[in-house]
């Protein structure tokens, strides 16, 4: 497999602030990829690093084996739709999209058409009078018609409605299918996307905590249900991710796979077993408040 | 349809599984293409193809090279004892739990899966 | 491709900014002006400085258009470089044309119309130009390009240095215009000044070209530097 990006020991401070705090990963060609946190967690801030829109405070990127910086060769392979992208003032959609076939080599026409189409998105009007959703649609168009070897896209869809959601997941296989590239999705909206991608990288507060498999990390953890006190000699050496108790009933996330040995160790004690989502897993792991406690004794 | 909660591959592996015990897929015929499923259930072609291989290693699945995926002949059969073996585990040992939880006996138990069979 | 063309095509999607907006802002103070001159009728001729409103719009637009388009461009993965290089086209070309307008428009004020018939100085101010035409565009064309690359390199500033490189640049920018002004009056340089000026008038395009260039390439630095 060959790596389009080589990130190494990425640090980028703003002042006394760190966003992203020595991180280290590589991407390699034709997969998708999520890259996932909370706002703020520094994703933004990654992806402005790799297209060399910002620079690090220290450690090294490279992107298809080169440094970003100012290199056309690079840089002419990437998309990079930016949540909050700007726009010369009286432009409209017609204009970003007259621009396109000089800006990406494998721009497709046709197919942006199609795309703005199926959007319903007004080409004559100004971007500046567009909706937050018809901005985000735009970006999807400008994104998928591309055929960009490298496309990023930053929290694509704003403000979109669950049709426009369901259009942009399919469009998106369906194009990759037939185009394949590498292609990041960063959001913070975990639930739907999350089974587009193959690979995770989850990130918080500027450190990278996952960076695996989407499917490894499905089945990390389970819920156990019960009373505080069966729970307590259940839950003793194990690695214990959240914890949230309403009277006497205690639910605990546990962060390891559940065996066959445990299932029915918690079955004979009378525990309830449920399994944590993926979205739920990630809120736990990137939830840094201290514990919630529901109290309905009160 | 799909479950966030266990690796995707694996739900895909037991769908091909279910359609082929269920008679949907026939022996020797083709199974979709791993696009196929990816656009059909919004999910990573790769993880979508990881399914499909899994059941190609159980030899379940074979590939005709420039053609695509068929079912083994004899890989309803195979299935069919393997759930038969699973059955047990699955099925009867967490019945007889709750029932035992709730006090139920095992001849009231019994007569429940008579009269349960019946109903049907 | 050529790398800066799709930045000149950023530039020139709305072409108003730097080929229409420029004449219409001009143009008006122009009909204005005539309109005055007619109502006074002074036979010894009306002199005004309406002409400033195209290099005032200039050094406006050169501000604006870096504020407007870099973000834009960068994240539409143009290198910087090709955005200053594609951008500093754009204004020469817009220098060029608009100097070759107001050329002419000087030469029909002073010697067709003779002040398109009511006595009107607009375009044509300097007496000492109006024999060779080459000077006169090639004056027009210096103050347009010099306004224009003023107002890039201050927003240069801002894009790089943000609101603190700002406030030092007009901090320095007041302390030094004080002195100077206050240095002038204080020797009686003024009159020197203005004689010299209307005197040498090629050495004034000549400096305005030089302080141009250094204009240019210190927005390029700035820009090299400058992140979104």
């Amino acid at each position: 497999m060959t790596n389009i990006i080589e990130v190494n020991q990425l640090t980028k401070s703003f002042g006394s602030a760190t966003t992203v705090n020595d991180v280290s990963f590589t991407i390699e060609e034709g997969k998708i990829y999520g890259l996932l946190g909370r706002n703020g967690a520094g994703k933004t801030t990654i992806m402005n690093m790799i297209t060399a829109q910002l620079f690090p405070t220290s450690g090294e990127i490279k992107v298809f084996g080169e440094a970003p910086y100012e290199n056309q060769s690079v840089l002419r392979q990437i998309c990079f739709i930016k949540e909050g992208q700007q726009y010369p003032h009286l432009f409209r959609i017609a204009d970003v999209l007259d621009l396109c076939p000089s800006l990406f080599p494998n721009w497709d026409n046709e197919y942006a058409y199609s795309l703005l189409e199926e959007y319903k998105l007004p080409v004559k009007r100004k971007i500046k009078k567009l909706s937050r959703g018809m901005l985000s649609s735009v970006g999807i168009v400008i994104g998928l018609a591309s055929r960009a070897p490298l496309t990023i896209f930053d929290e694509p869809y704003l403000g979109l409605d669950a049709v426009a959601r369901g259009i942009f997941y399919d469009r998106l296989l369906e194009d990759y299918a037939k185009h394949p590239r590498t292609i990041i999705l960063s959001t913070h909206l975990i639930d739907e996307v999350s089974r587009m991608l193959e690979h995770v990288l989850l990130l918080d507060q500027g450190k990278l905590i996952i960076n695996e498999e989407v499917d490894a990390i499905r089945g990390r953890a389970y819920t156990a249900i019960g009373s505080a006190k069966i729970m307590d000699s259940f839950m003793s050496g194990k690695q214990i991710l959240h914890q949230e108790s309403m009277g006497s009933i205690v639910s605990t996330t546990v962060f390891e796979p559940l065996d066959k040995q445990t299932r029915m160790e918690a079955e004979e004690l009378g525990l309830e077993i449920t399994p944590v989502s993926l979205q739920q897993l990630i809120i736990h792991l990137t939830n840094n408040t201290p514990k919630r406690k529901v109290d309905l004794n009160q | 349809m799909i479950d966030d909660s266990r690796p995707i591959y694996v739900q895909i592996a037991e769908r091909i599984e279910n359609d082929i015990i269920e008679g949907g897929l026939l022996e020797e015929s083709q199974v979709p293409s791993t696009n196929q499923f990816a656009s059909f259930y919004q999910i990573n072609p790769a993880t979508a193809g990881k399914g499909v291989n899994l059941l190609v290693d159980q030899g379940i699945l074979y590939k005709k090279r420039g053609v695509g995926m068929f079912v083994t002949a004899g890989a309803r059969e195979k299935l069919m004892q393997k759930r038969r073996d699973q059955f047990l585990e699955q099925y009867v040992i967490t019945m007889i739990q709750e029932a035992e939880k709730i006090g139920i006996t095992r001849d009231q138990l019994s007569e429940m899966i008579m009269k349960g069979g019946k109903l049907q | 491709m050529n790398p800066i063309s799709p930045v000149i095509k950023i530039h020139l999607k709305h072409k108003l900014t730097w080929i229409g907006m420029p004449w219409i802002i001009l143009l008006s103070s122009f009909f204005i002006n005539l309109i005055i001159a007619f109502l006074i009728g002074d036979k010894a001729g009306f002199y005004t400085g309406g002409l400033v409103s195209i290099f005032i719009y200039m050094f406006v637009a050169g501000m604006v258009t870096l504020n407007q388009t870099f973000s834009f461009s960068l994240g539409l993965s143009v290198r910087r470089k090709d955005y200053f290089f594609g951008t500093l086209t754009v204004i020469v070309m817009a220098s060029i044309l608009s100097a070759i307008v107001l050329s002419l428009l000087s030469y029909l004020e002073s010697s067709v119309t003779s002040g398109w018939g009511y006595n009107l100085h607009f375009f044509s101010l300097l007496h000492s130009f109006d024999a060779n035409s080459f000077w006169q565009f090639w004056i027009f064309f210096v103050v347009l390009i010099n306004t224009s690359l003023s107002g890039f390199v201050i927003s240069g500033i801002f894009i790089r240095f943000g609101w603190p490189g700002m406030y030092i640049f007009f901090l320095i920018a007041a302390i030094l215009l004080s002195v100077i002004t206050f240095a002038c009056t204080y020797f009686h340089w003024w009159s020197t000044l203005f004689h010299w000026v209307a005197d040498h008038p090629n050495m004034l395009a000549f400096d305005l070209l030089i302080l141009s260039l250094i204009y240019a390439v210190l927005s390029y630095l700035f820009l090299r530097k400058a992140t979104v």
